[in-house]
């Protein structure tokens, strides 16, 4: 039976994560303008909050769910190898 | 998936108003910038001192580098009517850390709304983030049709360059960093081929009344969605020094 404290992601999880992922040096830099950056947490929040409840946390990570509908500026963006 | 190639014109126009920024701009050469991090590697490939130290890959007149998020380019005289540009330290607010040194950027905004497009990174060089502009083979008369919708334009650039770069790299975390190199977001990702669909609420509710027509309104067809876990840096930090 899951205990309702494993489903929300606590400060103290969160922080050891965040510490763990820049002592192993994991994860690939995106490196985006602040402006964007904050763009981008509130277009993740927005995903998440539209989620059932129960499917918005896993762990201590947030959940998002990011649209990649067929999009004519994307077709044509200057995108890459 | 369509790319910026050699020989061809493009326009560039800003993500928020549609100005066009850059006008026909055909490049001779357009060429991949090495993935974030490269430099650290260089020691274990050359058995001398490390060539690239302390230089900066940048483009000549006719050259396009893609990088990761950006694309950089040469400045042209064009650009003076069109951006602007504004020396700002981005370590500055952060006088708690004082082992960073404080990184002076020259941000590169649009002239007509002020959206900020990238930055100069060199004498003549421009760094812009490909969430930032949209580029259009030049054609016709190149106007882009509409102002997008922001957050629409951002969640797809973003998603699918995050699928890119977890198809070409086999890896699946990512850590949106700013320009000064601060973390600002965890992201993992899970699931590339999610399908989602988006149904109105009153639709639910009436779900029996339902014709099978209705069913096929392009508001409830099925499309393809990024499933990501992600975590805020600066939430997890504030969250600690609250309690603390």
């Amino acid at each position: 039976m899951l205990i309702l404290s494993q489903l929300i992601p606590t400060p103290l999880c969160v922080f050891r994560i965040v510490t763990s992922w820049e002592v192993k040096s994991i994860g690939h830099p995106v490196v985006l303008p602040l402006k964007v950056c904050e763009e981008l947490l509130q277009v993740m929040d927005e995903s998440n909050s539209t989620l059932p409840a129960s499917m918005r946390c896993m762990r201590s990570y947030e959940v998002s769910v990011q649209n990649m509908s067929s999009y004519p500026e994307l077709q044509r963006r200057p995108l890459l190898t | 998936m369509d790319t910026l190639r050699a020989k061809e014109t493009y326009s560039f126009h800003c993500q928020g108003c549609t100005t066009r920024l850059l006008e026909d701009r055909v490049f001779k050469r357009v060429l991949p910038l090495p993935n974030g991090n490269w430099n650290a590697i260089v020691d274990d490939w050359c058995c001398h001192p490390d060539p690239f130290a302390n230089k900066k890959l940048l483009p000549r007149a006719e050259d396009c580098l893609l990088g990761d998020t950006f694309v950089l380019l040469a400045r042209d005289s064009n650009c003076n009517q069109t951006l602007t540009e504004e020396v700002t330290s981005a370590g500055a607010a952060d006088s708690q850390d004082t082992k960073k040194p404080c990184h002076r950027l020259a941000l590169i905004s649009c002239a007509s709304c002020s959206l900020v497009l990238g930055e100069a990174v060199a004498q003549g060089t421009l760094k812009l983030y490909i969430t930032q502009v949209v580029v259009r083979p030049a054609v016709g008369d190149g106007k882009l049709d509409a102002s997008l919708n922001r957050s629409a334009f951002l969640e797809r650039t973003v998603a699918a360059r995050l699928l890119d770069l977890s198809n070409s790299l086999s890896s699946f975390h990512f850590s949106v960093q700013t320009p000064d190199g601060k973390v600002f977001l965890l992201l993992w990702v899970l699931n590339g081929d999610s399908i989602i669909a988006a149904v109105p609420e009153k639709s639910v509710g009436e779900e029996s009344s339902i014709s099978p027509l209705a069913s096929l309104s392009p508001s409830l067809r099925a499309t393809r969605a990024l499933k990501l876990l992600y975590i805020s840096c600066s939430n997890a930090r504030a969250s600690i020094q609250q309690r603390e």
